[in-house]
Formats: C-alpha cells, structure tokens, sequence
C-alpha cells in the first residue's frame, strides 16, 4: 500500500504540472528538485494542494506553509523527499 | 502593548468608490504576453477576473474619496458643519505637501474648524485610521469622516507584469461617531525591520528624486522596475503574512475574550489568496463569512480593500441588521493590526465606479 503523504504529495506534484509542463516533474522520485522546478505561484498551489489533500486525508487542517517556505536555501520543498519528510513530521505533530 | 478596547463609538456608514476603468486579466495577457498557460493559471490559481483602475490620469486619491463622502452627505442627512476631523490614509497623496485631507476640507465644504491630516499607510491603514477616528471620538468629537485608499495603479511600473495586473484603485469614506452599545476592541503592531520588503525607493529625502530614479532596470528574474515605483519582496511578504497573521487573530480573540462562533464576519485585507485560505481554514470558519473575492474583482485595494469588500460582498447584511465582526490589516510598514467590532445597520450601498464630474467639481 503506498505511503498517504507521499501518496498526496506526488498526486498534487502531477496536477500542477499539467499545466506548468515542467520536463523534470513528469516522473518525479525522491531526489527530484521541486522548489527549483516551481515558480512562487507554484509553489503556492503545491501548499494549498497539499494541505487541502491532507484535511480530507487526516479530517483536520494542516498547515505545512512557514516562514522557509519560500527561502531557496531553506525551502523543505527542495526535494520530493524532503518535502515528503517534512510534511510527515507536521502530520505527526498534529 | 498597543491593544486598545473603546465603548459607545461605531461606524454610521461606508462607502467605496473604485476606478472607473475595467481591466480585465484577458487584456493583461495581451499587454503583458502571458502564454495561455499562464493566464489559466493566473485565473484558477489567483482567481484573477479583472480589476478597476482610474480611466484618467488625472485623477487622484481625493477623487475617489471626495465621490465617497459625497455619497455619504446625499444619504445620510448629514450636515456638513457636523464633520469635526477629516483623516485621510493614502500613500498616494495628491501632492508630496500638503496633506491632502487639508484640500478635502475646502472641496467638501467642511467648516476650516475641522481637524484634518494624512495618514501615510497600506494595507493596514484602514485600522490605523479607525483607531485613530475613534480616540479622537473618545477624546470629545462628536463626528469624524475616515477616508482610505489609493491609486495604487501609478505606484506599480507599467512593465512590472508581476505587481502591475495585482493593483486596483479605490476610495473610501467612513462616517464615524458616537454609538450607544458598540463595543471594539483592537490589537496594532508595527515592525519597521522589514520596512524594505515593500518600498518606493526614491522620491522621498532619503533618496532623493534624480533621473536615475526614472530607469528602468530588470531584476533578477528579468522584471523591469523604476525606483520611483512599488517593489514587493514577496517571499518576504509572504513569511510576514504567514508569521504574524494567524497569530494575531489568536490575540485579539483573547484580548476581547470572544470566541470566534461569535463573530458573523472576519473581513480581511484582500492580499492573497493564500493567507485568506488559511485563516479561514484554522479558524474553521465557512467561506461565506470570509469573503476572499476583492482582489479577482476589482485588485488590491491597499487601505481601502476592507471596506470595499464591504460595499462588494456585504452591502446587503451590513445594512440590515447588527453584525460582529473582525477587520484585519497587514502589509507594508510592516504594520498590521486587526479590530473586532459590531456594525447596526449602517449605510452602507454596493461598491460605486468614478465618473468624472459626478460630486466632484475639482476632478
């Protein structure tokens, strides 16, 4: 059975890139850059997608925007991974 | 600790007045190149329709606002030499001196024994200005007019296809004065660490006005932009939404020791959509008591975006029965602050567009 959180995050991934058509993001694994392969407006519907997905998943909002966010440097949407990871932790702290 | 409560003051009225000009995104697109996909994108996504803007350039914040309060002296029956303080928030002013609101008074017909000056602020402006009107109110006036807003399309840069498509123009005029049984209660902050993160470099005494000021140079994503216009650090912005916002809906619940089933409306500054969504969704409260559709509409209002959502998505139950209610401001300065208040039947009509001439015998 596949990871939910990955599961939605990969789901939301696809979605926005019907309409972006990023190469890159066609087949995305772990390693896969995201936050470089998004522009702002993008990376916005990744966090409302993934939050939305996450309060039908879990009945309860989320919030996995802060103030990295946005920071290339310190983005935890640099990769598939680290953005599954750190979507995980922020189910898990409820 | 700027956390204020008042007793007895309330708003009697509100109106807005917008640019007469429609923009819609479709003809953006065209002027700024979007491909298809991006215009999609700019719909779904940011829910982006159209936006108002003035139609001629020469006319300014006061026009708009002076179309409001005339709007407000037709309704209400009100008196001219009733009106004790004339408070303007703009950043667009008519002149760089004097305060506008001074030249208001004259164009309204106001008495000269009427109090009258600018207040320079954004997004947060209409809660700094309710505030001020009401510790004036508290203070022995008897009747202020609050007028908010901008021309917010002449501090974007034309090729700035970032900022440009976002700004909207509008004026609004709040009549507020004493109000047996209104109680508010409000929370205002102010960080000016991030005073860069939203700025007009030049023109001010610090950078003072120079040729160079009227270049315009590309940014680092290739957007072009004077230094006499509007520039927004919006991952910056968007941290500051996402840090203090929130937050500040907590303290001023706590503060006023309301719970949120009790508040009817929460009207927000229209900045984006995301934080609107996200207020909505901790709050767990329905959509349709958090309108989100201003800036698709009719853009960024800036200090008059809360009462225009008002005049555009409330008109109908803020003139019909008593209402409590949030209001909340938030972005350039950085200065934010929010109010939880009641409203009785207040006037308060549909959001009106500028025609030139129309109570305006200067424009």
């Amino acid at each position: 059975m596949p990871d939910p959180i990955e599961k939605i995050v990969l789901d939301v991934i696809a979605e926005i890139n019907e309409e972006l058509q990023v190469d890159t993001l066609k087949h995305p694994d772990g390693d896969t850059k995201l936050f470089e392969a998004l522009d702002s407006m993008a990376v916005l519907d990744f966090i409302l997608g993934v939050e939305e997905s996450l309060q039908r998943e879990y009945g309860r909002y989320i919030q996995i925007a802060n103030e990295k966010s946005m920071d290339p440097e310190s983005t935890p949407f640099k990769t598939v991974e680290s953005a599954v990871a750190f979507i995980r932790e922020r189910v898990s702290d409820g | 600790m700027a956390k204020i409560s008042f007793n007895d003051i309330g708003i009697s009225a509100i109106v807005t007045t917008t640019g007469g000009r429609r923009v819609t995104i479709d003809e953006e697109a065209e002027r700024f190149g979007y491909d298809e996909r991006t215009l999609k994108r700019l719909k779904r996504s940011m829910g982006f329709e159209s936006r108002y803007v003035v139609a001629d350039p020469s006319v300014c914040t006061s026009d708009l606002c002076v179309a409001s309060a005339e709007k407000i002296f037709e309704a209400c029956e009100l008196e001219r030499s009733e009106i004790e303080a004339l408070l303007l928030v703009t950043q667009t002013p008519d002149y760089r001196a004097p305060s506008t609101a001074i030249i208001m008074q004259d164009r309204l017909g106001l008495s000269t024994d009427t109090v009258a000056f600018d207040i320079n602020l954004g997004c947060s402006g209409f809660i700094n200005g309710l505030y001020t009107a009401y510790c004036m109110i508290r203070s022995g006036l008897k009747k202020i007019l609050l007028c908010v807003g901008d021309v917010a399309s002449r501090f974007a840069y034309e090729g700035d296809r970032n900022l440009t498509p976002l700004m909207g123009d509008a004026g609004s005029a709040i009549l507020i004065e004493a109000k047996e049984g209104i109680e508010s209660h409000f929370v205002l902050h102010s960080d000016g660490s991030g005073y860069e993160h939203l700025i007009i470099p030049d023109g001010g005494c610090r950078h003072p006005f120079t040729a160079r000021s009227l270049e315009a140079v590309p940014d680092s994503d290739g957007v072009p932009r004077r230094r006499v216009d509007m520039y927004m650090n919006g991952p910056e912005i968007f941290n500051f939404t996402i840090k203090v916002v929130p937050k500040m809906f907590r303290e001023l619940l706590e503060y006023a020791h309301a719970q949120k089933e009790e508040v009817d409306y929460f009207v927000l500054h229209q900045a984006n959509r995301y934080i609107l969504q996200n207020i909505a969704k901790r709050l767990e409260v329905d959509a349709s008591k958090l309108p989100m559709g201003t800036v698709g509409k009719y853009g960024n209002q800036n200090s008059a975006s809360i009462p225009g959502t008002i005049n555009a998505f409330l008109h109908e139950p803020f003139s019909s029965a008593r209402q409590k209610v949030v209001f909340a401001g938030f972005g350039i300065g950085l200065s934010w602050g929010a109010v939880l208040t009641e409203v009785d039947r207040i006037y308060a009509p549909p959001i009106e567009h500028y025609q030139a001439g129309k109570g305006d015998e200067h424009a």
